[in-house]
């Protein structure tokens, strides 16, 4: 995959430089073609007083009527020259000396221009005329250095090759900012989706340029939908167990009729049947509870919302007077659904309340989530049977194995590791629980 | 103790409402939500329980409003939505206790005799005055020497309710209210009848009368 600005940034300076070449080339081009047939004219004149200056004597000799003008005759390769022709005769201006200029005449009418190399390296104009004159043909051809000239026009190239690359250079620095400007929403929509993925935004800024709205647009509606899909579920869920739980309790009171309490065995197998069906709802309507993978937007924060809990569980075990300590940054966030988290420490903290002395440690940082208490523990042979959720390990703390069992779920749907030892300091059952395992460290999530 | 019980299915409702009755309480029940929030707000009970899923009006909003009108009645919610940031969200909203069906009877009834004496400020699980006990379990006293008294539902639920406010005045109207059923004859002098046998079988002296008052219960002898 290739960057758009690489795209963008690679064609733009190769169409600016074929553009700046071209325009280089025909202005240099239009210069010399200007000044040569700037010259031209001059030199047309030229011809014309020299054609008006020439006589013909009775041996059809051309001459000059007067001494032709001191440019031709007072220098020495001055730079301005004539040689005229006419009837094998040949008049040739002083400048010239003895250096030959080989022309071609052209045929009576006709004007000839060309260049070529003059004495000491002089790069010559030259136009070349036939007439006809008192009966006579004559060709009249004039010459002129165009060195100094075209040394000004060289300079003035350079000049504005200079000025051509600079604003080659201006172009070019302007364009990269340009397109660095006009990429920079999409730069600032790919670090929104970082933060979406990290679970620090809900939904993507709109305020895009047009091109990209509609993706925008549809990830937002995609993460509305997907929101709006777990109310639903969710409410189906709340539902489907409202409608389910009424009857269980029914059926659960039912032991307790003295029909039923007096016939022990048949109580039993009620009692565990319905508890096998509550286990059963209880865990597989959590699962379905069990919100995305944390990832679209969902934040949570131990410090503000663990109190409320912790409250919600020393109310619920009342009976006890449990000491909770929470040792939790307030900056730590876990990108995870918030009902998905009170589930989980609900049920750890519910656990361990059950099984607790009188105290319970919640440790929350960047490294994951402990939690001890200071109750009997749990021998080496049971961690196995703890780890293997759904056991219920002591009878008399009902739902006790069904509690863990959610745990494990949401451990496992938060791509997480859980792990149960023994408290080194209080010899209690401590759980430790990392999630996104698969992702290090869990701090920079 | 008398209780409000706010259950919107039927059968539930019913078997709740004889359990509890053979427990001790006297219970008031309700199954529509505007109807159970007015009874609440009403009548003196000593505890509610209350459904979330009530018609007309649900049981948190029901709870809200009995809060915000300053009425502080213990209430135990009784619900079948029993995920955690549902009970967050039920104590944040008032509730003293939270029970998720399906439930075991035992359990209720041990958590609405603790919602009970917390109310009356006593820490104890048992209910003892001077050299009585309250055995609830059996609805009978017992004595330190051991001695044994039998009590009607009646008596217990009258001799319940004084041991929760020993040393204090109870008009009779108020045992009227929080010992007997209301759908029994409820006269004043149906208190007077109770108390005397209740004397009978515990002590003359126990129990004494206020004349225009009411009655109080002794708590040393």
């Amino acid at each position: 995959m290739k960057s758009l600005k690489a795209r963008l940034g690679s064609g733009l300076v190769i169409v600016l430089l074929v553009v700046f070449t071209i325009q280089f080339l025909l202005v240099s081009l239009a210069v010399r073609h200007v000044t040569d047939n700037y010259v031209l004219t001059f030199m047309a004149r030229d011809i014309d007083n020299l054609l008006a200056d020439i006589t013909f004597d009775k041996s059809g000799q051309p001459r000059f009527i007067s001494v032709p003008d001191s440019t031709y005759t007072r220098q020495l390769y001055s730079g301005y020259y004539y040689l005229v022709e006419s009837n094998n005769h040949t008049l040739r201006s002083r400048s010239l000396w003895d250096h030959d200029l080989v022309v071609q005449a052209p045929v009576i009418g006709e004007s000839m221009a060309q260049k070529m190399a003059g004495p000491l390296q002089q790069d010559l104009l030259v136009l070349s005329k036939t007439f006809s004159k008192q009966g006579h043909d004559i060709a009249i051809t004039v010459a002129e250095d165009l060195s100094l000239v075209n040394e000004s026009i060289a300079t003035f190239e350079k000049l504005y090759l200079g000025v051509s690359i600079v604003m080659l250079l201006v172009l070019l620095v302007s364009q990269y900012v340009l397109i660095n400007h006009s990429l920079k929403s999409l730069t600032s929509t790919r670090i929104n989706l970082e933060r979406l993925a990290k679970g620090e935004a809900e939904k993507l800024p709109d305020d895009v340029p047009s091109e990209i709205k509609p993706l925008v647009d549809e990830i937002n509606s995609l993460l509305s939908l997907l929101g709006r899909h777990l109310v639903k579920v969710r409410t189906l869920v709340g539902n489907l167990a409202h409608a389910l739980k009424t009857p269980l309790s029914q059926l659960s009171r039912l032991s307790d009729e003295p029909e039923i309490a007096r016939h022990d065995r048949l109580r039993q197998e009620l009692n565990r049947q319905v508890t096998e069906i509550h286990a059963a709802l209880e865990r597989e309507l959590n699962r379905a509870r069990l919100a995305g993978d944390g990832k679209s937007g969902q934040r949570f924060r131990p410090a503000t919302e663990l109190p409320p809990l912790i409250h919600t569980v020393k109310k619920i075990h009342n009976l006890k007077d449990i000491m909770f300590t929470l040792h939790c940054p307030d900056d730590v966030v876990l990108p995870a659904d918030r009902e998905d988290m009170l589930e989980l420490f609900g049920n750890l903290l519910d656990n361990a309340a059950k099984w607790c002395d009188k105290s319970i440690n919640v440790q929350i940082n960047n490294n994951g989530i402990v939690i001890e208490d200071d109750g009997p523990g749990c021998p080496l042979k049971d961690m196995n049977a703890l780890i293997q959720r759904g056991l219920r390990l002591d009878e008399k703390h009902q739902g006790h194995g069904l509690g863990l069992a959610i745990v494990g779920d949401i451990v496992d749907h938060y791509r997480g590791k859980m792990h149960f030892d023994n408290s080194p300091d209080t010899g209690g059952l401590r759980v430790s629980i990392r999630l996104y395992a698969d992702e290090s460290p869990a701090g920079n999530d | 103790m008398r209780l409000l019980l706010l259950e919107d299915d039927p059968h539930l409702q019913s078997e709740l409402k004889q359990s509890l009755g053979r427990a001790g309480f006297v219970v008031d029940c309700c199954g529509d939500g505007p109807e159970g929030e007015f009874m609440g707000a009403t009548e003196p009970y000593d505890a509610i329980v209350l459904d979330l899923g009530l018609p007309g009006k649900s049981g948190l909003e029901i709870l809200v409003d009995w809060r915000a009108q300053g009425i502080n009645t213990p209430v135990l919610i009784l619900t079948a939505r029993g995920a955690w940031h549902e009970k967050v969200e039920g104590f944040n909203t008032g509730a003293d206790d939270y029970l998720a069906k399906p439930f075991h009877f035992e359990e209720l009834k041990a958590r609405l005799e603790a919602l009970i004496r917390r109310r009356y400020g006593r820490a104890a699980a048992t209910l003892v005055a001077g050299d009585m006990e309250l055995d609830i379990e059996q609805q009978r006293v017992k004595k330190i020497n051991g001695e044994s008294i039998e009590l009607t539902a009646t008596e217990f639920r009258l001799l319940q309710y004084l041991m929760h406010h020993p040393g204090k005045i109870i008009s009779k109207s108020r045992l009227l209210e929080h010992a007997f059923d209301g759908s029994a004859n409820s006269e004043e002098n149906l208190v007077e009848v109770y108390i005397k046998r209740l004397r009978n079988k515990i002590g003359q002296e126990r129990i004494i009368t206020r004349r225009g008052q009411g009655y109080l219960l002794r708590d040393t002898l």
